[in-house]
């Protein structure tokens, strides 16, 4: 189920204290749920590693650059 | 106008440094080429006059006693209106920092004037550097010199305009999704993203992206290109990722030719995306490089295919410094959704930035893996050649938020992994419109790059030409 434009409304209220009108956040929308497909897409992915018992910090591909 | 305007620095650099081209006219006749065409082009923010012809009478008294430093000496150049100037407003393309004065310059541009180089003026670009059409911005919408109905690219669109129209002989940008390499390619012109670390970032005003920004040169030809690389490649304190190395000659070493060089062809990812004239003459090229002696053969780098997914990175990279920007509203946006972008960015997840970091370096593992197997990749730079302005191409040139641009699709990838590319110009099609050849090298071998591109560029184009809007004034 998406996020209604309430809720992307009070998330943005209350994560980042940007207030803004709903007619706004309803322009947003279409953003919103293009986000969340790519979080989706980007969750579904297997990227290896993801066992905690096996994984050491030279593994760890999360914030090596 | 002059023909003195329309040569590349090493044209004109044995004239300079003979004395028989003056820097004092030099400037004179650049700022009369701007002054007749940069109406039309709208390649400039910023023009000081007083200031680049004092600089000139400085540089000419130089040469006169015998200090002639290089080939950059009293050449007129260009900076993208993100980069520091001191005493020059840097705009970033938009009205919001319209008045914003540094008192420095930024080190490429400290390191450009060391070279004896002038600083002519500021060069447009798609507000905030967050777009690749430089169209509709607070201060005019740049025009490709090639057909003044299209967009030049971008985000440096004013910078890779007015090299290619021959209003400055050389110019510096700014790259983190393409952008150098987007207008360079759609300007006919040659753009360099160098090695991330290469060259430093001090001064570019505010950091958008910082792991994925590079600053390069545009440049009339890949000669060109590499007499500015040297000047601009360097340890720089003042920017923590950059990375002392070993200093190179990267003029000197353009005539060693490709005999022997290993080309990889990434057909699974750029070719499949590219207009299929696009893809038909950088295939040409290729066929060039390898009747000059490369190698070439076919490689994959099947995680690029996720690569879309790494706009949560950016999105909530960028807000960091633009935010104080962003709370004013969209109004203050000349591109309303570069603040949509912004904002819809704050709701991206720390675990799936995380996430995406681990994309990102399993691209970049795939690519290293790939760069053992061939010295250089080639590909096309760009999907299409320049949009039309004020169409619905245009607008779906813009990015979305998880939906990447169809512009910058082939060029992201050398941003995420800090790689060098060029673009060079390898053709035009039907319509008269440049296309850009894409050569990728290993971190640090910004040479081999720069090697090849010149021997195609020899065998094949001869370089610079000079496009309609400056042919015909």
């Amino acid at each position: 189920m998406g996020l209604s434009v309430e809720t992307v409304r009070e998330l943005l209220r209350e994560c980042a204290d940007l207030d803004l009108p709903p007619a706004e956040v309803e322009r947003l929308m279409p953003r919103v749920e293009r986000l969340q497909a790519l979080m989706r897409q980007l969750r579904a992915l297997d990227l290896g590693g993801d066992d905690p018992r096996t994984t050491h910090y030279i593994d760890d591909r999360r914030l090596s650059p | 106008m002059s023909e003195l305007t329309t040569l590349t620095i090493h044209q004109l650099a044995p004239l300079l440094e003979r004395r028989e081209v003056s820097p004092v006219e030099l400037m004179q006749e650049t700022l009369a080429g701007i002054e007749a065409l940069d109406g039309r082009l709208r390649t400039f923010i910023t023009v000081w006059p007083e200031q680049a012809l004092a600089d000139a009478r400085a540089a000419e008294a130089a040469i006169a006693r015998g200090d002639y430093r290089g080939p950059l000496h009293g050449v007129p150049l260009s900076i993208k209106d993100n980069i520091a100037v001191a005493g020059w407003p840097t705009t970033n393309g938009s009205a919001l920092m319209a008045d914003f004065v540094t008192d420095y310059d930024a080190t490429v541009v400290r390191r450009l004037r060391q070279a004896g180089a002038l600083v002519v003026g500021k060069n447009n670009l798609h507000e905030w550097a967050m777009g690749v059409t430089c169209a509709g911005g607070p201060f005019g919408s740049v025009c490709n010199p090639w057909d003044e109905r299209r967009v030049p690219g971008g985000s440096s669109g004013g910078s890779a305009a007015a090299v290619s129209a021959s209003l400055v002989y050389g110019a510096v940008g700014t790259d983190g999704k393409g952008s150098i390499r987007i207008p360079a390619a759609w300007c006919g012109i040659v753009g360099l993203k160098p090695t991330y670390g290469l060259v430093s970032r001090f001064g570019q005003l505010p950091p958008s992206s910082s792991s994925f920004d590079h600053l390069g040169p545009l440049a009339k030809d890949v000669t060109d290109a590499a007499l500015l690389l040297q000047v601009l490649a360097g340890h720089d304190p003042q920017d923590p990722t950059s990375i002392p190395s070993a200093s190179r000659d990267y003029p000197s070493a353009l005539v060693r030719g490709v005999q022997g060089l290993r080309v990889g062809l990434p057909e699974d990812f750029f070719f499949e995306q590219a207009d299929p004239e696009v893809a038909a003459l950088v295939r040409q090229a290729v066929g060039v490089l390898s009747a000059l002696g490369a190698e070439v053969r076919e490689v994959a780098i099947p995680s690029l295919r996720h690569m879309p997914l790494l706009d949560a990175v950016l999105s909530s990279e960028i807000p960091a410094f633009l935010w104080p920007f962003v709370r004013q509203g969209p109004a203050a946006f000349a591109d309303r959704t570069i603040w949509e972008r912004i904002v819809v960015g704050q709701l991206v997840r720390t675990p799936d930035t995380l996430r995406a970091a681990r994309l990102r370096n399993l691209i970049r593992r795939e690519f290293l893996a790939t760069m053992e197997t061939v010295d250089l990749l080639a590909m096309p730079t760009t999907p299409t050649t320049a949009v039309p302005r004020d169409t619905p191409e245009q607008q779906a040139a813009m990015p979305l938020l998880g939906h990447q641009s169809p512009v910058t699709v082939l060029t992201v990838p050398h941003d995420i992994v800090g790689m060098p590319a060029i673009t060079i110009p390898c053709g035009f099609t039907a319509k008269g419109l440049p296309v850009g050849l894409m050569l990728g090298g290993r971190h640090w071998e910004d040479e081999v790059v720069l090697r090849a591109a010149y021997a195609y560029e020899q065998a094949a184009t001869g370089g610079y030409q000079i496009p309609p809007a400056r042919r015909h004034g």
